[in-house]
């Protein structure tokens, strides 16, 4: 098969059994990647099983394009039973571990049984292993990786493993490929630690054709072009996406939503603030940018603290992490972010969704609802960067306080008995993100399937760049139906928002160039829909999720924001529950309850998720 | 002529490995391991080290060398 690693590999831990599959079975349907790996989800998962049980599964789907020179093709998605609601788990993650596979002749690998012991996998294109990990137990992502490499005598093996949060099942636990490439949300990395399973390694010599080899190249050409003649290309290149776009000083970015102050209590955080985390400061901190394979953007900073407490170097520092790390617990400390945030990379901790359970940690200190006698005597005062580093690896190990926000913050509110109402989260998972002055963002946050996530369709800033007014809610349900879509290929094709001016139509071109396989505009768009409607039948099957799960937690359907240029900005209710409607109109579904119909999907050739729908009471009347 | 190698300005993409193997593997294959060029990354301090074998051909008959070509980043170049 041009363009594919050509096999999916079936591992079964609990009788330790390996097989293989052609991944043409599933590709003429659902092409590879997210789309695969949600319909294997959905097919061969029973609603009652758990996200921990053996008979869960953990998909791996490495993109169509990815292991080619199509501009920052490398990506991987990552489906599951999501940890914290038991809807579908979906993550995505670049690097070099995806290519990596399908050099090793696979495009996919489906995990299920729950191993005896600590294993690792170890995957290349001449044999597949299941091997003891009892002398990785405990460790982190970082040492789980130089004691692999170390052992094979091979700095190309490529690994995907989880640190001690997953090890521990800890819900915000997150896959790390390469030391820092993220497959966060879902609770994925503590999906992986319920198997046993440490890590999966991976080595591959084989190669990657494509079908027109001269077409191909020239659309290949036809994209370096755009990236190369983008205005802020070099200046990306230089300081990574922080740095030029969304962490400096002046960037609209810290007024307009996207920065959740104190746990969501304001949306903005005062330039005084600002300025000390800003690319004005970050810029001391980085020591170069690097890029993932086959990027010619390089939007990631390496960051190093020099000395003193937070000595630390390694690669990343996002928007996320500025919120995560600073605009959530009120921290203007850099250096206590920065060492945060390369923790949570060993710990194999998500940021969005550890950073959440903690903030609300925080709050819970203000009103009095913890007090130190909770805490183990630390002091969870806004602000304080040294707890946080505490407090992160009491989570990834469940020690005291740790153990209470282990399961979310939601579950932890429910125990305390207190504090709910200002528990950030979206389907019962922590959520990041501010949605009150966005409109667009935070629609797409809120209603998205995977529980939250603003890569997951979300209108950032490319609607804005369509004239809109950031507080408008003008054309938002019809933009985010468009956009929502779209992830899907980019999911199935392994491609990066963070590359430049890619259009649906380059993606078509480099898909039928590459694979010998032409689907139209339209097509693809078929196909994205269709991929929505699965992870959509998944929700209504394994979490009962309706209508009543599409709108915002508590505080941010009721409270206003508190300062800055949208001071009063609020969720008009009315409005919402019309964005809803017209949103579940373009996906056919019922408005009343949001459950799919017979004939919407039937019209999408899927009368066998209908059909399965029907015979749980999960099909629209 | 020969190519320049410069690992301060590499930033590790590998579009130089999958160029060479397109280019000089026989069969228009997409492979770091049939590439005459190699970039390796050091995981902990990312320092970069660039290497061309002896099956390097420079692209002989080409204008360019594939990988130099490639580069975006301008950590190689060819030199007359």
């Amino acid at each position: 098969m041009n363009s594919y690693g050509g096999r999916i590999l079936r591992v079964d831990l609990s009788r330790e059994e390996i097989s293989f599959q052609e991944t043409k079975v599933y590709a003429d349907r659902w092409i590879g990647g997210r789309a695969i790996n949600t319909w294997i989800c959905l097919d061969e998962m029973a609603p009652q099983v758990e996200w921990n049980s053996p008979e869960s599964l953990l998909c791996f789907g490495v993109g169509v394009l990815a292991g080619t020179l199509a501009p920052g093709a490398c990506r991987v998605s990552i489906e599951c039973k999501n940890a914290f609601n038991g809807g579908i788990g979906s993550s995505n993650v670049g690097g070099f571990w995806g290519t990596e596979l399908k050099y090793a002749g696979f495009d996919h690998i489906i995990v299920k049984g729950k191993a005896k012991r600590p294993v690792f996998l170890f995957v290349s294109d001449r044999e597949v292993r299941i091997l003891d990990a009892s002398n990785l137990k405990g460790k982190t992502t970082w040492e789980t990786e130089a004691a692999i490499r170390e052992t094979f005598g091979d700095e190309r093996i490529r690994i995907a493993s989880i640190g001690p949060a997953g090890e521990n099942l800890v819900k915000s636990a997150c896959i790390i490929c390469d030391r820092a490439s993220a497959a966060g949300g879902s609770g994925c990395g503590a999906v992986m630690g319920s198997k046993n399973l440490k890590a999966i390694a991976v080595r591959g010599r084989t190669g990657i054709s494509v079908a027109d080899p001269e077409r191909f190249m020239k659309a290949v050409d036809e994209e370096m072009k755009k990236v190369n003649q983008w205005e802020f290309i070099k200046e990306i290149r230089e300081k990574g996406y922080y740095g030029a776009m969304g962490g400096r000083l002046e960037s609209k970015g810290w007024e307009e939503g996207y920065r959740p102050v104190k746990n969501g209590q304001d949306e903005y955080w005062g330039r005084e603030k600002i300025a000390k985390i800003a690319e004005n400061v970050m810029q001391n901190y980085r020591t170069a940018t690097v890029a993932c394979f086959s990027c010619p953007t390089a939007c990631r900073p390496w960051t190093k603290v020099p000395e003193g407490n937070y000595a630390v170097e390694g690669e990343g520092w996002w928007n996320n992490s500025s919120n995560a790390f600073c605009t959530k617990i009120d921290n203007t400390d850099i250096e206590s972010a920065i060492y945060a945030h390369h923790l949570t990379n060993q710990l194999g901790l998500d940021m969005d969704n550890a950073s959440q359970a903690i903030s609300w940690a925080y709050e819970c200190y203000e009103k009095g609802y913890l007090t130190k006698a909770d805490t183990e005597g630390l002091d969870l005062s806004w602000g304080n960067g040294e707890t946080l580093i505490k407090l992160l690896r009491k989570l990834a190990f469940r020690e005291g306080i740790g153990d209470l926000l282990a399961d979310g913050a939601l579950q932890a509110a429910r125990r305390l008995g207190k504090g709910e109402d200002f528990v950030i989260h979206v389907k019962g998972q922590d959520s990041l993100d501010g949605v009150r002055i966005n409109k667009g963002w935070g629609f797409g946050i809120v209603v998205s399937p995977v529980s939250g996530r603003h890569l997951r369709g979300s209108l950032g800033g490319f609607w804005l760049t369509r004239g809109k007014k950031v507080n408008s809610y003008e054309d938002v349900p019809r933009d985010l139906f468009y956009h929502q879509k779209k992830k899907v290929i980019q999911d199935i094709l392994g491609t990066c928002s963070y590359v430049y001016g890619q259009t649906l139509e380059d993606w078509i071109e480099l898909f039928s160039s590459a694979t010998g396989r032409h689907l139209s505009k339209e097509q693809f768009l078929e196909i994205g829909l269709k991929a929505h409607n699965l992870e959509k039948a998944f929700n209504s099957l394994h979490a009962g999720f309706d209508r009543s799960d599409d709108y915002p937690c508590a505080r941010y359907y009721n409270e206003p924001v508190k300062s800055g240029p949208y001071q009063g900005e609020t969720l008009d209710h009315e409005i919402w529950d019309k964005m809803l409607d017209e949103l579940y109109e373009l996906q056919g579904w019922d408005k009343t309850t949001s459950l799919q119909t017979r004939k919407g999907l039937e019209k999408l050739d899927l009368k066998d998720v209908a059909d399965k729908l029907e015979s749980f009471g999960k099909l629209a009347p | 002529m020969h190519i320049w190698l410069d690992p301060k300005r590499c930033k590790g993409c590998l579009r130089c490995e999958l160029a060479c193997s397109f280019h000089n593997s026989g069969h228009k294959l997409f492979s770091p391991a049939l590439s005459s060029t190699r970039v390796t990354r050091d995981a902990e301090n990312k320092t970069m080290t660039l290497s061309i074998d002896s099956t390097c051909d420079l692209c002989a008959g080409e204008e360019f060398p594939w990988c130099v070509k490639a580069c975006v980043f301008g950590a190689r170049g060819r030199e007359r």
